[in-house]
């Protein structure tokens, strides 16, 4: 889990210290204020602690993720930076766990000026703007040309392929029997959805399905135990299975979250953060509900969660269905740029009506703007 | 320049030929109202133009989010909400537009302006039912004339953005509330 990130004269960056919640993180900000740069930049310091990289591998994942002009760390050094100044990215994760690395414009590799004690951090995951279940057959096609498919998608989508196509899912059902946090967020996903989205690697080919249906549930209360086992058998509904590009659009990012559950990748309590860019592309408005009571369900459980959106009902959705009785818990990270300096700044809020700069509902405020324009003239100015 | 102060907010209108308080209750003012029909808070005259305006000043705007809302009942509860402060500012208009007729003073375009403490999101939501059921523009093949040439539901910051010429403040911040209230 992240607690804290600071980037200084990285990327977009001049100087910019964010604090996470435990739980959900929604960062706003409009265009051009580095959202996705800092959702990388967190992923790749969370990768490289739970990968136990060293200065070289790291270069190479933020190369990979940043994908700069050519691969040369000058290129993630903030414009304007001198010789002999340091950029760094300095990560601190729970359990005193850090990831601390600088370099300069001269510098081949990053330097790691603390040595990375044995980390016990979950691997990451980072859901990319572009929804990637329509992509992927592509992507992992034995016949793509791997630096054809590496210019076109940053390592966000192939480390998100990878993780999809990770090892062969254990059955859901005992999965669900055997552990009920992660049963009380799949089943209701499934249902929600209804049906379960599958993907199958024959030998470089990838099969994906969606099998319509949904889980009955029955649930045993074990005996001198206040614990409720759930048992759950998935009903197929009659007919044959549907492509996956056949599966309306809007439900395939969600199809992802039940993907990930299912294979494991996705471990509440015990993966790392999940990170999400825009998670309102290509998703049916209503399903916005939906994703954030999943995104919800899973916070509950452990997850942590960074989300960057541009979406207002997104945020609302958030606002209205928050428990705190539940300990849940959002706070909302506000990028904007400094009208003085130019540079980037950040300011956060746990309270929803408080949001500033708040660039979603001002986009509403333009269109009363030009209402009153066209309605009312001159009146008044 | 007139200054007219309404519900803990004052106005100060620079271009203004006559400003108000519409609904006043002091028997001494001769802008007395003293009907029993419901006022807006504000008249203001301009050369081409009267101008309404309501203030509802609200804590929580959560409770009139009708899309936002996470269940039936409480959808419910918000549909109720909602169409309670749409019905009360219409009708507001709406009286308010009989007791000018009778005055003969709705000579000139009106434009109706409600400052609610909403986020623009929401506001764009009330004005838009708003002016369906105002109704804004001549509603009728039948009408000559419209009852309110425009409507429009914007919280303090967008008034002070739109109308550098009527700048409008709060005139008390809010007394906390006492602990244990």
């Amino acid at each position: 889990m992240i607690e804290k990130l600071e980037l200084k004269k990285f990327a977009k960056f001049e100087k910019l210290s964010i604090q996470f919640s435990p739980r959900i993180n929604i960062v706003i900000g409009e265009n051009g204020t580095g959202k996705t740069q800092l959702l990388k930049a967190a992923y790749v310091a969370n990768a490289a602690l739970s990968d136990q990289l060293q200065g070289a591998d790291i270069t190479k994942r933020l190369y990979r993720a940043y994908r700069p002009a050519s691969d040369a760390l000058s290129k993630l050094v903030r414009h304007g930076t001198l010789v002999g100044e340091y950029a760094e990215l300095d990560a601190q994760f729970a359990g005193n766990q850090r990831l601390h690395a600088t370099f300069t414009l001269a510098s081949k590799t990053v330097a790691l000026p603390q040595s990375i004690a044995t980390p016990t951090l979950g691997a990451p995951i980072f859901l990319p703007t572009k929804e990637i279940l329509s992509l992927i057959r592509g992507i992992r096609s034995k016949d793509a040309d791997l630096k054809t498919v590496e210019s076109i998608f940053d390592s966000t989508y192939l480390d998100l392929c990878d993780k999809l196509m990770a090892r062969k899912p254990v059955k859901a059902e005992e999965m669900i029997e055997g552990d009920p946090r992660f049963g009380a967020v799949y089943v209701k996903l499934v249902n929600a959805l209804g049906g379960k989205f599958n993907l199958i690697d024959l030998s470089g080919s990838v099969l994906m399905s969606f099998d319509p249906g949904q889980y009955q549930v029955e649930r045993d209360r074990v005996q001198h135990d206040l614990n409720t086992r759930m048992r759950a058998k998935f009903i197929a509904r009659k007919g044959e299975s549907v492509s996956a590009n056949m599966a309306a659009e809007g439900i395939r990012k969600l199809g992802i979250i039940q993907l990930l559950l299912q294979n494991h990748q996705l471990d509440p309590g015990r993966s790392g953060s999940l990170f999400w860019d825009e998670p309102e592309t290509n998703m049916n408005p209503k399903l916005m509900r939906l994703l954030v009571e999943t995104l919800l369900e899973l916070s509950r459980n452990g997850q942590q969660i960074v989300l960057a959106t541009h979406d207002y009902v997104l945020l609302k959705w958030f606002d209205l269905l928050m428990d705190k009785g539940k300990e849940d818990h959002v706070r909302f990270h506000s990028l904007y740029s400094d009208p003085d300096s130019g540079e980037i700044k950040i300011a956060f809020t746990d309270d929803y009506l408080t949001i500033t700069p708040n660039p979603i509902d001002e986009a509403f405020g333009f269109l009363i703007n030009q209402e009153i324009e066209n309605d009312m003239g001159s009146l008044g100015k | 320049m007139k200054v007219v102060e309404a519900d803990g907010f004052e106005f100060r209108f620079e271009d203004a030929l006559e400003a108000f308080v519409f609904d006043e209750k002091d028997r001494a003012k001769p802008t007395f109202h003293g009907v029993p029909m419901k006022g807006v808070d504000i008249v203001a005259e301009f050369d081409e133009a009267y101008v309404y305006v309501e203030l509802k000043d609200y804590d929580d705007s959560s409770i009139y989010d009708v899309l936002g809302a996470a269940n039936d009942s409480e959808k419910e509860s918000r549909q109720a909400s909602f169409k309670w402060l749409k019905n009360y500012l219409k009708y507001k208009f709406r009286d308010s537009y009989l007791y000018r007729h009778a005055e003969q003073k709705v000579e000139k375009p009106i434009h109706y302006i409600c400052l609610v403490t909403f986020d623009n999101a929401l506001n764009s939501r009330m004005q838009k039912s708003l002016k369906q059921e105002l109704p804004v523009g001549k509603a009728s093949r039948r009408w000559v004339q419209a009852l309110a040439e425009s409507c429009h539901v914007i919280n303090l910051y967008k008034w002070n953005e739109n109308f550098p010429k009527w700048p409008v403040s709060r005139i008390n911040a809010p007394a906390p509330v006492p602990a244990g209230a």
